[in-house]
């Protein structure tokens, strides 16, 4: 199994491998820094705006790792899987929702905000855009857990037929934010001349640390 | 108020309901579909307009059959709240 991509999301840069592709000039609100990024490196798609934050966050790092991928012709539908990791699952629309149900006198839960309060959706959404039909999970962890991570992609590709994955950590709890996203593709699949490195614990590590 | 004023209300109130950013209140033709070829909302979204029409105007849609006729356009949206907001 070999990284071939990485992306990282920070509240005031994007990192697509070492590159610093996009920065914001000032701190901004989460959502309007997801926004405008979107907005400038990535296809229209109406449907971000709907999103809530945890899912633009993924998605927008999808929609980075994947642009120059050819996963779709190079493997069947059923190949591409996704894992990822977060610490504080849905807890932002889970306040949102909290918000709506409050009060007796004025009880109106928002059925496009309860759709979201389920860490799985974010995956949904990009399994949805790049019609992947493969095993996906999330795993709610304290912290970012290389071993953990590791043990569940390599199971999958052991045991699912996957021969891609998107996986990492995808986590928001108020104004902190924190995306690692990496396209693991198997040995066979890569191209040799194409820059990539081993996915193993070490790797993991050191990528997400950088 | 006048079925062109409510479809201006109505027009504003959807694009912030249902987050529609690219969108301005003009871009949306009264009379084109909401659903499938015209605005291309989905279920998600019809769940939306009935919660809106309950907490912004009182009204509720009890009988599911009605939503599609109700939510063929904005007009025929206005028309609805219209004639409700009458026989109450």
């Amino acid at each position: 199994m070999l990284i071939t991509k990485t992306v990282q999301i920070y509240p005031d840069h994007i990192l697509e491998n070492d590159d610093v592709i996009f920065r914001a000039e000032e701190p901004v609100d989460p959502n309007d820094f997801l926004k405008t990024a979107f907005r400038q490196l990535c296809p229209p798609y109406p449907k971000f705006f709907k999103m809530d934050k945890l899912s633009k966050l993924a998605f927008l790092g999808s929609e980075i790792l994947l642009r120059d991928a050819i996963l779709p012709t190079k493997y069947n539908k059923d190949e591409t899987g996704l894992v990822f990791l977060n610490a504080s699952s849905t807890i932002e629309i889970d306040k949102d929702h909290q918000n709506t149900i409050n009060s007796r006198e004025n009880y109106f839960p928002s059925p496009s905000v309860f759709v979201y309060t389920l860490p799985n959706i974010m995956l949904g959404e990009i399994c949805i855009k790049n019609q992947i039909f493969g095993e996906n999970a999330v795993y709610i962890s304290e912290k970012f857990d290389t071993g953990l991570l590791y043990q569940q992609v390599k199971i999958l590709f052991d045991t699912c037929r996957l021969k891609a994955c998107i996986t990492g950590w995808s986590e928001i709890n108020g104004d902190n934010y924190e995306v690692f996203l990496m396209l693991v593709e198997s040995d066979q699949a890569v191209d040799n001349s194409k820059e990539k490195c081993n996915f193993d614990p070490e790797n993991i590590e050191k990528l997400y640390k950088r | 108020m006048e079925e062109q004023e409510l479809i201006e209300k109505l027009r504003k109130e959807i694009i912030q309901q249902l987050n529609l950013e690219d969108l301005k209140p003009e871009d949306i033709d009264p009379d084109a579909a909401l659903f499938g070829e015209g605005l291309g909302l989905d279920s998600i979204d019809a769940l939306e307009i009935i919660v809106l029409l309950e907490k912004n105007y009182g009204i509720k849609i009890e009988d599911p059959k009605e939503g599609k006729k109700i939510f063929s356009s904005i007009r025929t949206l206005a028309k609805y709240i219209m004639e409700h907001q009458k026989a109450q």
